[in-house]
């Protein structure tokens, strides 16, 4: 069943694409509920607030733009909803550091998984954490960013830049006692976990 | 390693990242059953089909009724002959309990007749002791059938011993008109037609005895067959029914007849706009979108009874609604890329900013463009009409009716917002349904042959549901008014 047939089906109401629907995109929401909320459950919860949201609108998806895309998107946001429950993220102006792309980070962590990555990422503060995932792993831009936390666009570069700069605090102080390598990083991030 | 390459790093990490979910729990969540049969379209072909079936079925049936129709004919012109003799009968069997009343009074009983036949060589003994003993009634019959035979040899002696200067003598005439019919159970169902009719005048005294012996005969026989009857209609023999009469009962035909036409309708469209953010797309798609035409196909089955103006006709029709957009825009597109600020350190430790501006560019599109999208609706109409002859090979009628879609399907390009156009043929989903809709019409048509006809009908069709084709918050309906061409074929 191509992406079209299924969403013409989900359109209609169609139990079977719906489904459908559900069982391809699901692990891949998941993962995206995952890292926007503190614990399994709330991401499960969210997750399913997912999925209801694009039964309920899906009649709106005009086509326009990928649809896992739009799936996404309705994951972040449902996703975000949950966790502004949970925890209330305030977000400050803060002004943008350009400088910090050029900066260099130890080759210790050119060979990092996903869950010492994700371990490293959650070591950054709350709104930080949200605006670095939202910009650099799902490749959003700063007004849809935004859009979507209710900040202005200049705060979400200034979250960025501050979220990048502390990324590096972390990795070189890291890297200054002695983490050198990927085993001993993995094992210095389970224990402060 | 460079801090962008970390981050290239983190996002390629995550790109397709997924993470295990209890999906059958997920679905039970959302009120989706974790298996789901196939419906609907199934169910929907099946009832198609037996209707199909049933309407096959009606017809063959009623054109058979049809093609025996000269047979009934047949039977109803003999019908009032047969009532004529009918009611003979009734008059033979009051002569008949005259006559047995007589033999009563003499001195036969119905115990026991013995019928002797002076003249003819033929004598028959008939012991009917069946007012006494019922039981023996079968041999009674039988031996009934005896004196029949005899009764026949007798007649026919008394006609070929008769001439026609006989008739002076009016005392020894013997007259006997006689048709007897019998449909009854097995245990009893000769079907008896005998006609007798003998006028004879009886000069000699010998010939005189003959006929005298016969009448007598006569007379014996139309008792005992009383005497039968009024056995037979004992209700403590329920073996044998009462003598019946055959009734007759005429069958008024079905009609049946085969009708396929094309018509060509004016579509009039309704569209409505639920949601204010799409008012833009609604305005357009209401001020450039003209309906064009809707072509109708159908083939009917058409059942009438007998001379009756009421018919009733079913079939199968396809309709195609045309639309077409004609969109003329020009709008203008602005590119902007940002300025970039630069941040370099001089030689002395000095910070160096440079700022380069953003740049700007427009462009504007102009230009016309016609898109068509077409619907094809397959539905099953069901109609009660009225039909009557206005002189010479023509005649005129008027029926109600209602369709029942049962696909809905779009092929072409409909309008989704400026410049982009959605394919029906992806995005309609074909288990799109309309829904009942309703029409009338009048008809005008000429006979060409027994068998064929054409005609010629104005049409209005309502559709009272709306649907949408790819935006569900612009719903669009139609009404069809237009022309349809027939040939009629009957069975």
């Amino acid at each position: 069943m191509t992406t079209e047939e299924l969403i013409a089906r989900c359109k209609s109401g169609d139990a079977q694409g719906q489904s459908c629907l559900v069982r391809t995109y699901a692990p891949r929401l998941m993962a995206i509920c995952r890292r926007y909320t503190k614990d399994p459950a709330s991401a499960q919860d969210a997750l399913q607030e997912t999925f209801i949201n694009v039964f309920k609108y899906i009649n709106s998806y005009s086509g326009k733009g990928s649809f896992e895309g739009w799936l996404k998107r309705i994951a972040v946001n449902c996703s975000l909803a949950f966790a502004k429950k949970v925890h209330p993220v305030y977000f400050v102006d803060e002004t943008p550091d350009s400088a910090l792309q050029m900066s260099e980070v130890p080759d210790a962590y050119s060979n990092l998984g996903k869950e010492e990555i994700m371990s490293l990422m959650k070591r950054l503060p709350e709104s930080l954490y949200v605006v670095f995932n939202l910009v650099v792993i799902e490749g959003y831009n700063h007004r849809e960013v935004g859009e979507m936390l209710g900040i202005t666009e200049g705060s979400s570069r200034g979250s960025l830049s501050r979220a990048r700069s502390k990324l590096i605090e972390i990795l070189q102080s890291e890297n200054s006692i002695g983490l050198d390598t990927k085993k001993n990083f993995s094992a210095k991030i389970s224990a402060l976990n | 390693m460079k801090y962008k390459n970390f981050e290239n790093q983190i996002s390629e990490a995550f790109r397709q990242d997924s993470a295990a979910v209890d999906t059958d729990a997920l679905l039970a969540s959302l009120g989706i059953p974790v298996t789901v049969e196939k419906q609907g379209r199934s169910a929907w072909w099946i009832l198609s089909a037996l209707a199909l079936l049933s309407l096959l079925l009606v017809g063959f049936y009623c054109y058979i009724n049809g093609s025996n129709s000269s047979g009934i004919a047949a039977q109803e012109l003999v019908l009032p002959k047969l009532s004529e003799n009918t009611n003979n009968n009734n008059n033979n069997s009051k002569t008949a309990i005259a006559v047995s009343e007589e033999n009563q009074e003499n001195d036969q009983s119905y115990d026991e007749v013995e019928l002797q036949s002076g003249e003819s060589s033929s004598a028959a003994t008939v012991n009917s002791s069946n007012s006494k003993n019922v039981s023996e009634r079968n041999e009674k019959v039988s031996n009934d059938e005896v004196v029949k035979s005899t009764i026949r040899e007798n007649i026919e002696i008394v006609n070929t011993e008769s001439s026609p200067s006989y008739y002076s003598e009016q005392q020894n005439v013997v007259t006997y008109e006689q048709t007897e019919t019998y449909s009854n159970t097995s245990s009893y169902t000769p079907q008896l037609n005998t006609f007798i009719d003998t006028k004879q005048e009886i000069k000699d005294r010998s010939v005189v005895n003959s006929v005298n012996q016969s009448r007598k005969v006569l007379e014996d026989i139309f008792a005992l067959k009383l005497l039968k009857s009024e056995l037979i209609s004992e209700k403590e023999y329920p073996g044998l029914a009462d003598p019946e009469c055959p009734s007759f009962s005429y069958r008024i035909p079905w009609n049946f007849s085969l009708l396929a036409e094309v018509g060509v309708m004016k579509p009039m469209k309704e569209l409505q706009n639920t949601n204010p953010a799409m008012d833009s797309v609604f305005a357009l798609r209401e001020m450039n979108e003209n309906s064009k035409e809707a072509i109708q196909l159908g083939l009917h089955a058409k059942v009438s009874r007998g001379s009756n103006p009421l018919y009733v006709r079913g079939g199968l029709a396809y309709t195609r609604i045309a639309e077409q957009m004609t969109e003329e825009y020009d709008y203008t597109e602005q590119d902007t890329t940002r300025g970039v600020i630069s941040i370099t350190e001089s030689m002395n430790g000095d910070t160096i900013t440079r700022i380069y501006g953003d740049i700007i560019s427009e462009t504007r599109f102009t230009g016309r463009t016609v898109k068509h999208y077409f619907l094809h609706l397959w539905d099953l109409p069901i109609a009660v009409g009225y039909e009557m002859p206005v002189g010479g090979s023509y005649y005129v009628g008027g029926e109600l009716g209602a369709q029942i879609n049962f696909r809905t399907s779009g092929t072409g390009f409909v309008f989704r917002d400026v410049n982009d156009y959605a394919d029906l043929s992806e995005v309609t989903s074909k288990e799109t349904k309309v829904g009942m809709s309703y029409f009338g019409g009048l008809h005008f048509g000429k006979h060409l042959s027994k068998r064929s006809s054409i005609q010629v009908s104005a049409r209005f069709r309502y559709y009272p549901s709306k649907f949408s084709t790819v935006d569900p918050n612009i719903e669009q309906r139609y009404n069809l008014a237009g022309l349809h061409a027939g040939y009629v074929f009957r069975f």
